[in-house]
């Protein structure tokens, strides 16, 4: 039985861990200093997605996904074959992320593999346990991830410039909306993986809400302190700002070890990720399919993928998490229409 | 079994075992000094090295030459016959050929280097190359590069001359086609290194020097004039000597108008003209225009070498979302000097 508490924390990890590398990097280089804008835009139109979701969470009931989906045939076969592709789009961004923030600040010379063994072999252990010791993961972990994001609040607020914030709505209005997409689908096609948990009578949209206050708190100190330049200038704008914390001058240079909340939320959201596509794969084959289609994103992320697929990871990723959003959101409707 | 072997292989994997660098094999650099020649067309790379052997030097130099910045990197760091270490950085020196010619592929270089961290003090070699300036004598026990950082970092204890500027600073204010480019200057004298004014740029273009003075009144208007002296000579050889220790600098910028606004909160440290001025708000009124014609004066050598180093354009821009000529401006200015009575001494009887 996952508790309401567990849940909070569990859409808490889902909406904020794509923006390690990827949200923040994107969205800042669509819309620089307008980018809190777009995050708060993009929040409430994240928020209507949550009611929708909760309407088919609703529908859904205390049953699994997968068996709530063999009661609509060929739309429950597209929804299914959706999911797994969002949730291999999903783990191949997340592994990929991981890998190069480890390689870029704290292991350069590690070899990928090396980097990703530890993890694939954590994912493959939780992946063969259930969504339960994954709340408990949640509750043992998010925690000190809070405690951390508010640490790193606290001790930026007063060194950001928010005059950088300025001027507000310069960005054309092409790049906005890109942007305000961009925060809508890295920040709620995550929450498609707790489908198959019991969400019944939970509202998501409060939590969502807090996280979308956390994350545009986090733009507006990126564009305070980095300026309206430095945000196109480096890649992990996050953690570059962790690297002014400076606490009565003698706590500094602590940015290895706040950055532990972003990675804590990537390594869930995958052990998320893992134990859906276990879930929802067909189970007449063999209960390992999940494995191997995890270690075969593990094997192209390390030998295939160098750092140079950032830009193709930046360019794609996001408008195929979009369209796989949508098309989810899309069936979502029809199955709520067929239930009124 | 299992279980052991498990903790086994997590012992030898994920433990950082793996690649791990002796301290002994690595060679900690502590300053990097950077010169490029415009006839050779010829990068110069010189890394002041930590010397770990007590019995020498504090510090040892390796020199790299190449036709580009990585290769004269990779001559220098060819020297060191161990592994070249990045992090402990603390000042990089930079020639004014170099500045001219190549800001843009330094800031490529240094953040495209995943060694290299971010967080170190940038200046400008005057008079000599930065190589010189790095390999002259060291002094108080320290490398140069240290003794470089140390002057940076404690600005006001030498009378606010100087400005910090590290490389994100750098690196914004080069990106930035709004504001003009400032680094602190440093130079020999007498073979040993010391802070001497900042230098101003157009277009990141090298202008010239502001001399002591100047730069004092540009760090006023930074806001970062804390523990700045300012003198006021009422007779040939009497002076009163003021310390400010707050300040607020606030800027309104319309369309024809800059309107600067000062409030700076002064103790007085020397006063030998007592009996000429004998009221604190007389001395106020004196420091206000003596002040205000100072700042007047810098403004106007911007206004005259087009060099928007305080930024008013880029001010302008982020309210306005619209570009302004900031030579075109007008200026007002408003210095308005509250000296402190309160203090431990009040009077020194004779």
């Amino acid at each position: 039985m996952i508790t309401n508490r567990q849940k909070n924390f569990m859409v808490i990890f889902c909406c904020n861990s794509l923006f390690l590398g990827l949200g923040y990097f994107i969205i800042f280089n669509t819309t620089n200093n307008n980018s809190f804008i777009c995050s708060l835009i993009g929040g409430l139109l994240g928020l209507l997605f949550t009611f929708i979701y909760k309407i088919f969470l609703e529908k859904k009931k205390d049953k699994r996904l997968t068996e709530f989906l063999n009661e609509y045939n060929t739309l429950g076969k597209i929804i299914r074959l959706l999911l797994i592709l969002l949730s291999i789009a999903i783990t191949l961004t997340n592994i990929f992320i991981i890998k190069e923030f480890i390689k870029s600040f704290f292991l350069i010379n590690m070899p990928s593999f090396l980097i990703t063994l530890p993890i694939l072999l954590l994912i493959v252990y939780i992946s063969f346990k259930d969504y339960n010791i994954l709340a408990y993961i949640s509750e043992c972990l998010i925690p000190i991830s809070l405690v951390l994001t508010i640490f790193i609040f606290i001790a930026l607020i007063f060194k950001a410039d928010y005059s950088n914030l300025k001027p507000f709505f310069s960005s054309n209005t092409i790049s906005m909306i890109k942007s305000i997409f961009y925060y809508f689908v890295l920040s709620t096609s995550p929450l498609l993986l707790l489908s198959d948990i019991k969400f019944n009578s939970y509202n998501i949209s409060n939590v969502y809400l807090l996280n979308s206050i956390i994350i545009t708190i986090t733009s507006v100190l990126i564009t305070g302190i980095l300026g309206n330049f430095l945000t196109k200038t480096y890649r992990f704008l996050e953690y570059m700002i962790l690297k002014n914390i400076q606490i009565f001058n003698f706590i500094e240079k602590i940015e290895n070890i706040l950055s532990i909340s972003w990675i804590i939320n990537s390594f869930l959201l995958l052990f998320l990720s893992s134990l859906f596509l276990k879930n929802l794969l067909p189970k007449k084959y063999n209960n390992y399919s999940h494995f191997f289609i995890i270690l075969t994103i593990n094997i192209i992320v390390c030998t295939l993928m160098s750092n140079s697929y950032f830009e193709l990871i930046n360019l794609y990723i996001p408008y195929i998490l979009g369209f796989l959003l949508i098309s989810i959101t899309i069936c979502f409707i029809i199955i709520n229409l067929k239930h009124m | 079994m299992k279980k052991i072997l498990i903790i086994t292989i997590l012992l030898f994997l994920c433990t950082g075992c793996y690649d791990y660098k002796e301290l002994n094999n690595l060679a900690i650099i502590n300053g990097i000094a950077l010169d490029f020649d415009e006839n050779s067309d010829e990068y110069t790379t010189t890394f002041e090295i930590l010397n770990d052997n007590s019995e020498k030097n504090l510090s040892y130099f390796t020199i790299g030459k190449g036709k580009t910045l990585t290769e004269s990197f990779n001559k220098a760091s060819n020297k060191i016959n161990r592994i070249p270490f990045f992090s402990h950085l603390k000042i990089m020196i930079l020639s004014e050929n170099f500045v001219d010619n190549n800001s843009y592929e330094l800031i490529d270089f240094i953040t495209h280097n995943k060694k290299i961290t971010n967080m170190f003090y940038i200046s400008i070699a005057k008079n000599n190359t930065a190589n010189e300036l790095i390999t002259s004598e060291s002094f108080n026990d320290e490398t140069v590069s240290n003794n470089v950082y140390t002057l940076i970092d404690n600005k006001d204890l030498t009378n606010n001359i100087s400005l910090k500027v590290d490389f994100n600073k750098f690196a914004s204010l080069t990106i930035n086609k709004r504001q003009d480019l400032y680094l602190p200057v440093i130079k020999l004298n007498k073979d040993r290194v010391q802070l001497d004014g900042i230098a101003i740029f157009n277009n990141k273009k090298f202008i010239e020097y502001l001399n002591e003075e100047d730069s004092k009144i540009l760090n006023i208007l930074f806001n970062e004039a804390k523990n700045s002296y300012f003198e006021y000579s009422c007779t040939n050889n009497k002076k009163i000597i003021i310390n400010i220790y707050k300040q607020k600098v606030n800027f309104t910028i319309t369309k024809k108008k800059v309107k600067i606004n000062i409030t700076l909160l002064a103790d007085i440290e020397k006063n030998d003209c007592e009996n000429i001025i004998k009221d604190n708000k007389e001395l106020e009124k004196k420091f206000d225009i003596i002040l205000k014609e100072k700042i007047n004066k810098l403004i106007t050598k911007f206004k005259e070498k087009n060099s928007d180093i305080l930024g008013i354009n880029y001010m302008y821009y982020k309210n306005n979302n619209k570009d302004i000529k900031f030579n075109k401006l007008i200026y007002d200015i408003k210095v308005d000097v509250k000296l402190n009575n309160n203090g431990i001494i009040i009077e020194v009887k004779k």
